[in-house]
């Protein structure tokens, strides 16, 4: 329902509707979404109606601080509380806060069964726990599974460590989904990598399915420069996450625009919520004198006009080498140059590598990133006609609908060789 | 327009300032236009910016339940259990009679049995919106209020009064921004503009070194001192972000964390101090210090270097150990009584930071030998202390009463779960008395230390910190945990046995009884100490270290040992 798993999940449910699969889509009440990870009731207009979609609910009762509900024992005590419902929880399924989920979601799965058997499961993580239905199928039924891992659950893909090592639970349900499942994906080769690594009697089915942009929400291409007349437009949208560098950006903003006339009145405007982090909005403030600005959440009707006033984008990215974002697609679609603040070593590289008017930082110092903001700043100028339509071209590639070809075409004969068979 | 919005919030915590208001506004995401009311257990230290501060008076609670109230009220308790309770509380205020002792009641209790049975607070609530608990030991207190009352919101947690009222179908005031996830017409603009702190004024030396931005135990201070005092041509200054509220150390420089993270002005002020004036930093356990950052400190020293600075990292303990490492070292660890979470983060943080040191092309300083274990190239650079501050005349062991053992649980990681029960057991036998120096300002220590004959230091770390060095100045006996390869190091390093007594969690008692038993050799021991904390500790051995760094010399030294003269102490010492 939000965010940049949302938007794939319903891409490959509607390609599957497309080519002819009769889908159903196992998921939460939609009121499980309000306030948790937000909802985008948008989007669900977008669900290719031969979709059926069955709600079950999820409650989150460690969440619930209305005192006047609350039960004695919770009252005298209520860290102890959460940490015993906690436990309790994590005794369902080792996955906090969605362990309760797996009896009510099982259930469900047994009686979509039951109802019209079912021949192919995919399970899109995280929450992790919807691993264990195809897992299920495939045990009870031996229907074939597909597990959609997106990013990973046993590695921190920020921190670039393997976590949850205090829960031997996690390794040991991972296994038997990886060694059970029919195929694999995530979303990068680093951590299609570390996987396999990890399940080397997986790694023949594990796969990178790249996330893409989806063609209704995507940016128009600009093929001409930004005009001399006119202060430069640096546009940033996405979250701004407490791992996003706004500080170290807005210390190599201040020196770009000593170092270059481009950028003397240029704007830096961040459109996206703004998650909080001390000190964050006060900076942000301070900065708005010297061209920074943040524009709050643009609705996605929205975004596109956004993407049009852009002169160049700014790909601001937490640390990692695991670390992609779905937004790196939607701003190949639009041909501009991307000035790229994140660690070189970030997955995001892997993507932009060879596109044409793509400007990372060095580093995330003051120097490493004025330098690319200068670059950036000129080539939005003087970048030639050819120059930018080889960067349309190879946005262009990065559609949702072409990176799920081959994928969807596996899986349909992954389904009705096992229907077949 | 409607009213404003009452907001009713209990708090159990001791110690309330401003910034903990300034906190709870942001938390509630309400805007100023609330009503705000607190209600406290504690006097607040100074005037809170709200509407309205109410204290319950510990000393007229009327009486302290001893069983826990399961019931809709205190009113109701009934048969054996308020039999049992009266007369146990008759026991107790006897006790407290003879022993003239004020009645005690916890302060949780005291604002549960407020919430019961006052009629003030129960008219505060019914004019309220929501009664919000700000702390866990409060939630008690706000439930009783909604035993009487059915008007307001009872919500726990300020940073979840929100989306309860929201739940509740409530109108709010829209989000401030600094939270906001609404569009913001006119950029962010979050709160008011910090005022910029004036940053120091430049010295005049052709060395002027900066040690930022840690100064743990006053350290980096001292360490500056050092080098003013016994340095030629040089001056150095710490810096240092935020303070400890309540027992602050020296320090040149303190920049309010809220500063360092959200003033662009300051932010531009300090990053040009620090490139016009200082030749020579050293960066404390890799944080940043030019302003706050979403990474660690390394793209500061970076940036430092390219400026041409001369730069040094230093490590003061956790930032370099290793706990995995350090466990399968030391058998008297005590990760196993951390949070698995935190011991996650440390073990997550101190290989990152032994990797930057180790390959760091610099020179890397630590604070204890022991961290050498965790990063062999680095030089050790001794902690100081103002060893007059500290010193003591009177021998140890020489009173008439028990002997006084104390300890000071500083750390979570000395291992003061491994300490407490011995000496409570020691204590409760008769055999010393056990003081547990906690909340104590550190110039108040001294005197502290100065009335024990032993201190124990810590078990955990398997190294000597700063505790251990004024204890040793003080000229008490100081008992630890100290790794063989510590002590060699000690040794090798400046020629002189460590003078701290070996102990861990098995021996301590015995060793305390041994000390008392030979008073002769407990005062040998800690005339050592005081003599070794002089000559290691004062000031003159580190900034002799500091010189050799400041001349050019130590960059990239690879064998961990740090073997200096300690110059002659200055005339008239």
């Amino acid at each position: 329902m939000a965010g940049g798993g949302t938007y794939r999940t319903l891409a490959t449910a509607n390609a599957l509707a497309e080519v002819g699969f009769d889908v159903t889509v196992l998921t939460a009440e939609r009121s499980a979404f309000v306030g948790f990870t937000g909802v985008d009731e948008g989007l669900e207009e977008r669900i290719d109606p031969r979709i059926e979609v069955v709600r079950i609910p999820f409650r989150r009762e460690r969440s619930n601080f209305d005192i006047r509900t609350w039960p004695a024992e919770r009252i005298a005590d209520p860290n102890g509380w959460s940490a015993r419902d906690a436990q309790r929880e994590l005794d369902d399924f080792p996955e906090s806060p969605f362990g309760r989920w797996i009896t009510p979601m099982l259930a469900e799965v047994d009686r979509i069964h039951a109802a019209k058997p079912v021949d192919l499961t995919i399970g899109s993580a995280n929450p992790h726990v919807v691993l264990a239905a195809g897992h299920h199928l495939h045990e009870r039924h031996g229907v074939p599974h597909v597990i959609d891992h997106r990013d990973a659950w046993r590695l921190s893909c920020y921190l670039g460590v393997e976590i949850h090592t205090e829960e031997p639970r996690v390794a040991q349900l991972e296994t038997a989904y990886m060694e059970s499942a029919s195929q694999i994906w995530f979303v990068n080769e680093p951590i299609r990598a570390w996987h396999a690594e990890l399940y080397p009697q997986a790694a023949h089915k594990m796969r990178v399915v790249e996330n893409g942009y989806d063609p209704e929400f995507a940016p128009r291409p600009h093929p001409q420069g930004a005009p001399a007349d006119k202060p430069l437009q640096f546009t940033y949208i996405g979250t701004i996450s407490p791992r996003v560098p706004m500080e170290e950006f807005v210390d190599g903003w201040l020196e770009a625009r000593d170092r270059s006339a481009d950028l003397v009145d240029a704007r830096a405007d961040f459109f996206g919520p703004l998650r909080p982090v001390p000190g964050r909005a006060e900076l942000l403030a301070e900065a708005a004198d010297l061209g920074v600005h943040h524009r709050g959440p643009v609705e996605k009707s929205k975004v596109a006009g956004v993407y049009d006033d852009a002169d160049a984008l700014l790909l601001l990215l937490g640390a990692g080498r695991f670390v992609t974002s779905g937004k790196v697609y939607e701003y190949l679609a639009t041909g501009l140059p991307i000035v790229s603040l994140h660690e070189p070593g970030n997955g995001a590289s892997d993507i932009l590598r060879d596109y044409p008017l793509w400007f990372p930082a060095r580093d995330l110092t003051v120097d490493g990133i004025s330098e690319a903001l200068v670059a950036a700043a000129a080539a939005a100028r003087t970048a030639d006609d050819a120059t930018r339509a080889a960067a349309i071209a190879f946005g262009e590639a990065s559609e949702r609908s072409r990176q799920l070809e081959a994928p969807i075409a596996e899986l349909f004969a992954l389904a009705t060789e096992e229907v077949t068979a | 327009m409607s009213a404003p919005l009452t907001v009713l919030v209990l708090g159990t915590r001791a110690y309330i300032a401003p910034k903990h208001v300034r906190q709870l506004r942001e938390r509630l995401r309400l805007g100023p236009e609330i009503r705000l009311q607190v209600v406290l257990v504690h006097p607040p230290v100074t005037t809170l910016a709200v509407d309205r501060v109410d204290v319950v008076d510990l000393s007229r609670v009327p009486y302290r339940p001893l069983i826990p109230v399961s019931g809709p009220g205190l009113d109701d308790w009934g048969g054996a259990r308020k039999l049992t309770a009266r007369v146990l509380r008759l026991g107790r205020r006897a006790t407290e009679k003879a022993l003239r002792r004020p009645p005690t009641v916890a302060p949780a209790r005291a604002l549960e049995i407020a919430a019961s049975t006052s009629s003030a607070l129960l008219g505060l609530a019914e004019q309220a919106d929501a009664v919000v608990a700000w702390d866990a030991k409060s939630a008690p207190a706000v439930a009783r209020l909604g035993e009487r009352t059915s008007r307001p919101a009872l919500v726990y947690g300020p940073a979840n009064l929100r989306p309860v009222l929201e739940a509740h179908g409530r109108e709010l005031p829209p989000v401030p921004a600094v939270a906001s996830d609404e569009p913001a017409d006119t950029g962010v603009a979050g709160g008011a503009r910090l005022a910029i702190p004036p940053v120091p004024a430049p010295a005049d030396a052709a060395r002027r070194l900066l040690i930022a931005p840690a100064n743990y135990a006053g350290q980096a201070h001292a360490w500056a001192e050092a080098v003013r005092a016994h340095v030629p041509d040089a001056t150095a200054m710490n810096a240092q972000v935020g303070a400890h509220p309540r027992f602050p150390f020296p320090s040149h420089y303190v920049i309010e964390p809220e500063i360092f993270r959200g003033s662009l002005a300051w932010r531009r002020a300090w990053r040009r101090h620090v490139m016009d004036n200082f030749t020579h930093v050293i960066a404390e356990v890799n944080r940043p210090l030019l302003g706050a950052i979403t990474d660690d400190g390394h793209h500061h020293v970076v940036e430092l270097q390219r400026a041409g600075k001369k730069v040094a990292l230093l490590s003061h303990g956790s930032d370099a150990r290793i706990p995995s490492v350090h466990a399968a070292n030391e058998q008297w660890h005590s990760y196993a009584a951390l949070d698995p979470r935190q011991v996650e983060a440390l073990e997550r943080a101190s290989r990152r930071n032994s990797a930057l040191y180790n390959s760091f092309e610099g020179t890397v300083f630590v604070s204890t030998p022991g961290l050498i274990t965790f990063v062999p190239k680095a030089v050790w650079l001794p902690l100081v202390i103002d060893v007059d501050a500290w010193d003591r005349e009177e021998p140890p062991l020489t009173g008439a009463g028990l002997p006084v053992v104390a300890h000071i649980p500083s750390s979570s990681q000395k291992g003061s779960h491994m300490i407490d029960p011995v000496l409570r057991s020691m204590h409760e036998r008769g055999l010393i008395e056990y003081r547990r120096v906690e909340d104590i300002p550190h110039e108040q220590m001294p005197e502290h230390y100065g009335s024990a004959d032993i201190v124990v230091e810590q078990f955990g770390i398997a190294d000597y910190s700063a505790a251990a060095v004024e204890a040793m100045s003080a000229g008490r006996v100081v008992v630890s945990r100290v790794a063989d390869a510590v002590r060699e190091r000690v040794q090798a390093a400046t020629g002189h046995e460590l003078p701290i007594v070996e102990a861990n969690p098995t021996t301590l008692e015995q060793v305390i009884l041994d000390l008392v038993a030979d008073p002769d050799r407990a005062r040998e021991v800690a005339a050592r100490g005081r003599t070794f904390a002089r000559e290691i500790h004062d000031g003159r051995r580190s900034a002799s270290i500091l010189q050799t760094w400041l001349d050019g010399g130590l960059d990239g030294g690879l064998d961990g040992d740090s073997r200096y003269d300690t110059p002659a102490p200055p005339a008239g010492r």
